[in-house]
């Protein structure tokens, strides 16, 4: 097979002491608002207002991650579509990352949030800095 | 003659019985595991197969990733 | 620089000549990291650890 690390990378669950420790797969948000391609930005950017965020993730029908819009990208001209407005193939992170090493990660690359894929390249879920901090600070 | 499967196979085969190997050495093993592998580090390997696998039963044997 | 000139940094880490930061996607990271150090430093790859045998 692949490997374990395919099998992690999946998010399928696994044994051992690094199951004790949270990981960006399982406080990411699954519920980030996403939007395809050919949208456009005014629309997507009302749809995200409305569902209490400021980011949302681009996606394919796989739900394989294209882009991502953050405060930035969404503060663009409405007419633009989102191809053009986003943040095409940001850098994402597996499920099975520990918290500590995204906290590091996020603080020292003043990142407020991360998309967290399979190896597919399918979207677990949008992981926030400050769900990262806050499940840490439960941890001790 | 070894056979390579994907996940979603390694998934089936064991639900259906198939045994699951982890070669890493320890500390990788002991960190992180797939559900009911059993541990024969590469080194041990010849040694302890036969001791520890159920010859009847189809064997999967996984290490990191395919590098 | 000329226009077009794409500003190179090194990854802090192993100092591979790199044009974005692979974490934040930013040339002017001031921390930059390559592929393969982010990769290691999230478990992605073991070969830091178990290094491919040469012969």
């Amino acid at each position: 097979m692949d490997g374990k690390l395919d099998w992690m990378a999946a998010g399928w669950p696994t044994e051992g002491t690094n199951t004790q420790h949270p990981r960006a797969g399982d406080i990411a948000h699954r519920d980030v608002p996403t939007c395809t391609l050919s949208e456009k930005l005014g629309a997507v950017r009302e749809r995200v207002k409305a569902a209490g965020w400021d980011a949302a993730v681009v996606v394919n029908e796989q739900r394989v991650v294209l882009g991502l819009l953050r405060s930035k990208e969404l503060a663009g001209h409405a007419d633009l579509r989102i191809e053009q407005a986003m943040r095409p193939a940001p850098s994402t992170c597996r499920p099975f990352v520990s918290l500590h090493e995204m906290a590091h990660f996020m603080v020292e690359h003043s990142s407020e949030s991360a998309p967290i894929t399979t190896s597919d390249g399918r979207l677990v879920g949008l992981l926030l800095q400050k769900d990262v901090a806050g499940e840490l600070r439960r941890e001790r | 003659m070894p056979e390579e499967i994907r996940r979603d196979e390694v998934r089936r085969l064991v639900e259906a019985g198939a045994q699951l190997v982890e070669v890493l050495p320890s500390p990788e093993y002991e960190e992180e595991h797939l559900p009911g592998a059993i541990h024969l580090p590469l080194k041990h390997i010849d040694a302890r197969a036969t001791e520890v696998l159920d010859r009847g039963r189809p064997v999967i044997v996984y290490c990191w990733d395919t590098a | 620089m000329s226009e077009g000139t794409i500003q190179l940094v090194k990854c802090r880490n192993c100092e591979r000549t790199i044009d974005v930061c692979e974490f934040c996607d930013e040339r002017s990271c001031e921390v930059p990291v390559c592929f393969e150090c982010l990769r290691v430093a999230t478990r992605e790859s073991l070969h830091e650890k178990y290094p491919p045998e040469s012969d």
